[in-house]
């Protein structure tokens, strides 16, 4: 057998294998402790991909017990010392590609834009109305994500150019840029939910490590990023509509905003993806703006406390790292 | 293409009449995009009588693979595995009756708030 045959089959098969379990694991305990902290769900979030990332190289097994079987599978694994280096190699050529992605995707996002003070003042008052309750309901929203307030006013930026739905720049100086029709279709209020998601997306791409570009960026070198990455996306989703729906205050007028944004994204759109865009439902998982206005909508009015969420994610972490990591101790 | 690729060969008026069932281009149009896939090498083409007669000078399959690659290379930056990770988050399968029902979820919830 080949070194990467010997790779395929013992160490990345094993590795997602393993990742698909916690991925499991996570997502059930997740629900079942009603966990529903948008930074809390992050973190468990990032833990199938670090154990799936351990098993590709070579350290542990893809459950501790039955020893027979995933010891004997875990064996004939490259051991980390053949593994890492090539690794440490694809991971420097998929960060410095990434870094080299971002600079020239803030140049595509800012091509064609123009400052919305000049085009836009509706747009303008709306991240006004918006930055000010976000100031001012700094504990309600902390209460719903790990929230700190993004350092000054972002640029507003509006385009005529042909963009599905707005868009935030987070390096360099924070920017949104906004599609000039979409602002025609939207009342004032939807304008302000619009405007309080993009805001949302700022705040936790700058303060949350396990971003889903991060996740992304990791595709390359461990395939399982690709489930996570997607994971995560529904999560920051929905973590910046809870955000803004408490800057908003009005959950109907949100879902509506949702639902518009939606048809913008979709008119007219040519469906060369038709059928591919199908893979979700076909992987079972439920189209993303059904979830996003059923969950807004259907509200549960008691919500856990977030100490309480806070015992139950280091209970559940505990439980994780006993199940998954008990053959390393 | 498509229609070149499913009777072997065709002429300008051929291809135009097979796509009336849709949105009907004019003749002329149709020749100036034949004529351009034919000066990409993409089609071949001989005289038949007075008129052009053309034929696929690529694979179905071949051609689709080189634009699957194109678009990757433009979109992901050559990178099929974040292609393939957006296809996975793609928020697709979103019919009319689906965004009909959820219409209807907002105003009922609207109504009894």
């Amino acid at each position: 057998m080949s070194t990467l045959e010997q790779f395929l089959l013992y160490n990345l098969l094993p590795g997602l294998v393993t990742g698909a379990l916690a991925w499991v694991a996570v997502l059930a305990g997740t629900e079942l402790l009603r966990i529903r902290h948008g930074s809390l769900r992050f973190c468990l979030l990032g833990f199938p991909l670090v154990k799936s990332t351990l098993v590709v190289l070579g350290v542990g097994m893809v459950l501790p017990w039955p020893r027979e079987v995933f010891g004997a599978w875990h064996a004939n694994a490259l051991p980390l010392r053949t593994v890492l280096p090539a690794y440490l190699a694809i991971t420097v050529a998929v960060l410095t590609g990434r870094a080299l992605r971002v600079r020239r995707a803030r140049q595509l996002a800012l091509r064609d834009t123009v400052p919305a003070e000049e085009s836009s003042p509706r747009l303008v008052r709306a991240l006004d109305r918006v930055m000010t309750a976000y100031e001012s309901q700094e504990a309600r929203l902390t209460g719903v994500c790990q929230y700190a307030p993004i350092p000054g006013r972002p640029e507003l930026l509006v385009t005529g150019r042909s963009l599905h739905s707005p868009l935030v720049v987070t390096t360099g100086q924070p920017a949104i840029v906004f599609p000039e029709r979409l602002v025609h279709d939207l009342t004032d209020k939807e304008l302000q939910g619009a405007m309080a998601h993009e805001v949302a997306h700022l705040c936790l791409r700058r303060h949350t490590i396990c971003s889903t570009e991060n996740v992304r960026a990791m595709v390359a070198v461990n395939p399982m990023a690709a489930l996570m990455a997607a994971q995560l996306h529904r999560e920051e989703e929905k973590a910046c509509d809870d955000m803004a729906t408490v800057a908003l205050g009005d959950p109907q007028t949100y879902a509506e905003m949702l639902l518009k944004s939606y048809r913008f994204a979709t008119r007219g759109a040519v469906p060369v993806f038709e059928t591919l865009q199908y893979v979700p439902q076909l992987l079972g998982i439920k189209p993303m703006l059904s979830e996003r206005i059923e969950r807004l909508l259907d509200r549960p009015k008691a919500e856990p406390s977030l100490r309480l969420q806070y015992v139950a994610a280091s209970s559940l972490s505990v439980a994780l790292w006993l199940i998954f990591f008990s053959d390393l101790l | 293409m498509a229609v070149v690729w499913e009777k072997g060969e065709a002429t300008v008026q051929e291809v135009k009449d097979s796509l009336e069932s849709g949105r009907s281009p004019a003749y002329t149009t149709v020749m100036t995009v034949m004529s351009r896939l034919a000066e990409k090498g993409i089609l071949e083409r001989h005289k038949e009588g007075r008129a052009y007669l053309y034929r696929p000078a690529t694979a179905q399959e071949k051609l689709a693979g080189s634009m699957l690659r194109a678009l990757i290379g433009r979109l992901y930056g050559g990178s099929s595995a974040h292609a393939i990770a957006h296809l996975i988050e793609a928020d697709g399968g979103v019919d009319d009756a689906e965004l009909a029902r959820l219409e209807k979820l907002i105003q009922r919830k609207r109504t009894r708030s």
